[in-house]
């Protein structure tokens, strides 16, 4: 829309100015014409996350949405916007690894049924009002997804955290993952036994995708013993044989059959160690790539999790044993994120959560290697947008920079299967950036510019 | 002559155990902390080259020089300090899920007498830099009972109280209405309220003291005890204005999500908010909102309502205020000193100035960078976490 407008107006310039004076139009073509795609940001402090690693004093060329180039020294083609970054720090856009986004709010609440073929993209809230508050907040990936309640509840997909005017999406990957919720929670408190249920009910689900896909392997090799004997009837005119019977198609187990066959991975939300290893038997089970997603007890079994290839998501705020609110049940702030009452709970004696044994644990987890990324604490919609912070925190319980910063961009789009496009800050990837006036992870530092795809969507007002 | 020759001895060996004792008693108490980037939350704003002399548990000198007394240094080069947090509002011990709320008013309920410092929350709180706590009743009886302002402490024999009576814990919160018990509505509350001070005012002919003492009651009634309310919308507040405006009391508002709405009535009256801390999943307009309140001249303090928040709630509260354009400084008063001037012991804790009580917390980078890890506590001049010495 813009670029028209702005073509339309240089060539209206351009009949104006033509029989008069060509030549001024000649000037303002090489000046600032129409090369203004390209975007030259320089001498800024370049967290890459991707293969240039930290470049002290770099330059980014922006073109056509994308970083045509980056390096210490780039000359500025004609016509370039240029800015000038010194002092100012640029990262990669924040990638959200799970959020609340473009879900209506009244779809957080157990909806009732829950199928494996409900597709996020098909049941979208195009006008999240979070969307630009978020966006200010430099995050500009996130995983979107139906909410699951108690079985498995639909596929996921990754977009650009954006709506246009019409509510265009611009989607990096569809069905990006399956979500499995395999831990039911019920007032916040987990039971042995409806979980038992739960993961029966799963396994069952993913046994009888099996039997179907046994179903239609039997039909179609009938179908071609049937159309050789048909053909065979024909020829010595005898008559015909029983064709045989069609089985019905069920899209919740062809969804479930792509994930058996690993065209995408399966999200666990789980809690508890006993429920992690219920993921992970599933997985074995059944061939699955596993993402392990909040998973607050992930720490007890570390050595058994470095055996396998799963990725992990969570965060350290994350407390299952624990939600509340400021102000109480009917408080507040519980009135405005709309809580009901079996959201609240808290156990006589909150676990002796040791600061000093936390900090080993996340260093323990940065040098396992297992694939970790952040994602908020809770199904907020706002909460998306401290990823900066919770990386922050991180690295206050002994992660390093690089473990911390990667958990909201490079290994957060690596996990999401889009990091060819997003996540670092590399030759041919899309221009997502955010120029900060400090360190990335030091919170005082504030945001002074956010890129989505090479144009500048926010900016802080001075 | 005989009783001569006898104390010389003995007035010699008397000077050197006193000199052994003051050696070691001066060694034992007094310390320097020096090297570190000072937040004072006080008059003194920042200090970067300053040196803390510590004696017998308080801020005993700060010295901006190189003259340093001979007593044993702790060396914190490259390290940020900054006071102890103060938190005007916490439920902290353990006892929070154990309330009695059929009864409304349970105004001879004091809360330092439930205090455990076994519970691992005030370990947890402790461990984020929260040294003064006003443990409070809840919100769910409309007179809740007596809060008690006290130092956290990990050990049951050594827990300093600095007021036991601080607060009379009156609700306005949603959490005092029920359906099945009065008061079912707000107005109902305050008729309720009301209705009972009339009732043991002095001189009233209702009054059954001997059955009911209601001491909590009568102490506020009397100008001993200062009301602390909760109030959130704009409709608590505003009632618990007029409720302060009927009874010609002096009052504090606990919660005041929605104080913003009336900042002319709060400035007019005086009334500081303890507004509660602003999470993840509040929307910029909360911060902005409480920005507003400072920017008004309104005392405004954070509180961490422990343990319905994480106590890191403080900090990432006051980061919040900073991010709307409030200085480090400023924003770092509303979770140090300004809980303690609204509790009223700003005179011991709060701030780091010569005097007060020696209450500080020893980070690796600036306060408000969440970033940056707790290395250390010290409450009294002593550190307070396992593992310090």
């Amino acid at each position: 829309m813009h670029k028209q407008d702005f073509k339309g107006n240089i060539v209206k310039l351009f009949r104006k100015s033509a029989a008069i004076f060509p030549f001024i139009f000649l000037i303002f073509l090489s000046t600032s014409g129409l090369a203004s795609d390209q975007v030259l940001l320089k001498n800024a402090k370049i967290y890459t996350m991707g293969a240039p690693g930290m470049l002290a004093d770099g330059m980014i060329l922006i073109k056509d949405g994308k970083i045509e180039k980056i390096g210490l020294a780039i000359s500025a083609p004609s016509g370039a916007q240029v800015f000038d970054l010194s002092g100012k720090t640029i990262i990669p856009g924040l990638v959200c690894a799970s959020s609340a986004l473009f879900v209506e709010k009244k779809d957080h609440q157990y909806s009732g049924e829950e199928r494996p073929d409900t597709d996020i993209l098909e049941g979208i809230h195009y006008f999240d009002p979070s969307v630009s508050h978020i966006l200010r907040h430099g995050v500009t990936t996130a995983y979107i997804s139906p909410v699951s309640f108690r079985f498995i509840g639909g596929l996921g997909a990754v977009v650009k955290v954006h709506s246009g005017e019409r509510g265009e999406l611009s989607i990096l990957k569809d069905r990006a993952a399956l979500n499995i919720r395999l831990e039911r929670l019920q007032d916040k408190k987990t039971s042995n036994i409806l979980r038992l249920t739960q993961y029966h009910r799963i396994r069952d689900s993913f046994k009888q995708a099996e039997e179907y896909r046994k179903e239609w392997s039997d039909y179609e090799t009938k179908l071609k013993k049937y159309e050789k004997e048909k053909k065979d009837l024909e020829e010595k005119e005898k008559g015909k044989p029983k064709k045989p019977e069609k089985p019905k198609k069920d899209e919740s187990k062809e969804i479930l059959l792509q994930a058996m066959d690993k065209k995408f991975p399966v999200r666990f939300i789980v809690h508890r160690p006993d429920s992690i290893l219920q993921a992970l038997r599933l997985g074995e089970e059944f061939g699955l790539r596993i993402i392990l997603e909040q998973s607050e007890d992930w720490s007890f079994l570390l050595n058994e999790l470095e055996k396998t290839s799963i990725s992990l998501l969570s965060n350290p705020l994350l407390d299952y044993r624990r939600f509340l609110i400021p102000g109480g049940k009917k408080g507040y702030a519980a009135q405005y994120l709309q809580l009901e009452e079996g959201d609240f709970f808290y156990p006589y004696r909150a676990g002796d959560r040791d600061t000093q044994k936390a900090q080993k644990t996340w260093s323990e987890l940065a040098d396992s290697g297992i694939p970790f990324a952040l994602i908020p604490p809770d199904r907020f919609p706002f909460s998306a947008r401290f990823m900066r912070l919770y990386a922050a925190l991180l690295f206050s319980r002994g992660a390093s920079l690089e473990f911390a910063l990667g958990a909201v961009t490079v290994n957060a789009a690596k996990i999401l299967g889009v990091a060819d496009r997003v996540g670092s800050l590399e030759e041919g990837m899309d221009a997502d950036l955010v120029v900060l006036d400090g360190e990335p992870l030091d919170s005082l530092s504030k945001i002074e510019m956010v890129f989505r795809d090479g144009t500048v969507v926010w900016e802080r007002k001075r | 002559m005989r009783s001569h020759k006898c104390s010389v001895p003995l007035l010699s060996l008397l000077l050197v155990f006193a000199g052994i004792y003051l050696f070691a008693g001066g060694a034992e108490d007094a310390y320097l902390i020096k090297g570190a980037k000072i937040y004072t939350s006080g008059t003194q704003g920042v200090l970067t080259d300053a040196a803390l002399l510590i004696e017998n548990g308080l801020f005993k000198k700060i010295i901006d020089g190189e003259e340093w007394p001979s007593v044993p240094v702790k060396d914190y080069s490259g390290k940020t300090i900054m006071p102890g947090m103060v938190d005007a509002h916490s439920y902290v011990s353990g006892y929070y899920g154990l309330l009695d709320n059929t009864k409304i008013f349970t105004s001879d309920l004091i809360t330092d007498m439930v205090f455990d410092p076994l519970d691992p929350e005030v370990k947890l709180a402790l461990e984020s830099g929260i040294t003064t706590v006003n443990l409070s009743p809840r919100n769910e009886n409309l007179v809740g009972g007596i809060s008690s302002i006290l130092k956290l402490s990990r050990d049951f024999n050594n827990i300093s109280v600095l007021k036991k009576r601080s607060f009379l814990k009156i609700s306005f919160n949603g959490e005092v209405i029920r359906p099945d018990r009065a008061p079912t509505s707000l107005m109902g509350a305050e008729h309720l309220l009301t209705q009972k001070m009339a009732a043991i005012k002095p001189g009233s002919d209702q009054d059954r003291a001997d059955i009911f003492p209601q001491k909590g009651l009568r102490s506020l009634l009397g100008g001993n005890l200062p009301p602390m309310i909760a109030a959130s919308t704009l409709a608590e507040v505003n009632t618990t204005l007029q409720w302060l405006e009927k009874w010609q009391l002096n009052g504090v508002i606990v919660g005041g999500e929605e104080a913003h709405l009336l900042i002319p009535s709060l400035k007019q009256k005086n009334v500081p908010v303890l507004m509660s801390p602003i999470l993840p999943s509040y929307p910029e307009k909360w911060a902005k909102n409480a920005a507003h309140l400072i920017e008004h001249g309104i005392l405004l303090a954070f509180v961490s309502h422990m343990p319905e928040t994480d106590p890191w709630s403080l900090r990432l509260s006051a980061l919040m205020l900073y991010h709307q354009g409030i200085s480090q400084q400023e924003a770092l008063k509303t979770i140090t000193l300004t809980p303690a001037q609204i509790l009223g012991v700003a005179d011991s804790v709060g701030s780091i100035e010569e005097g007060k009580h020696a209450d500080f917390v020893v980070l690796e980078g600036e306060p408000l960078d969440l970033g940056s890890p707790i290395v250390a506590v010290y409450v009294n001049g002593r550190a307070a976490l396992l593992g310090e010495k």
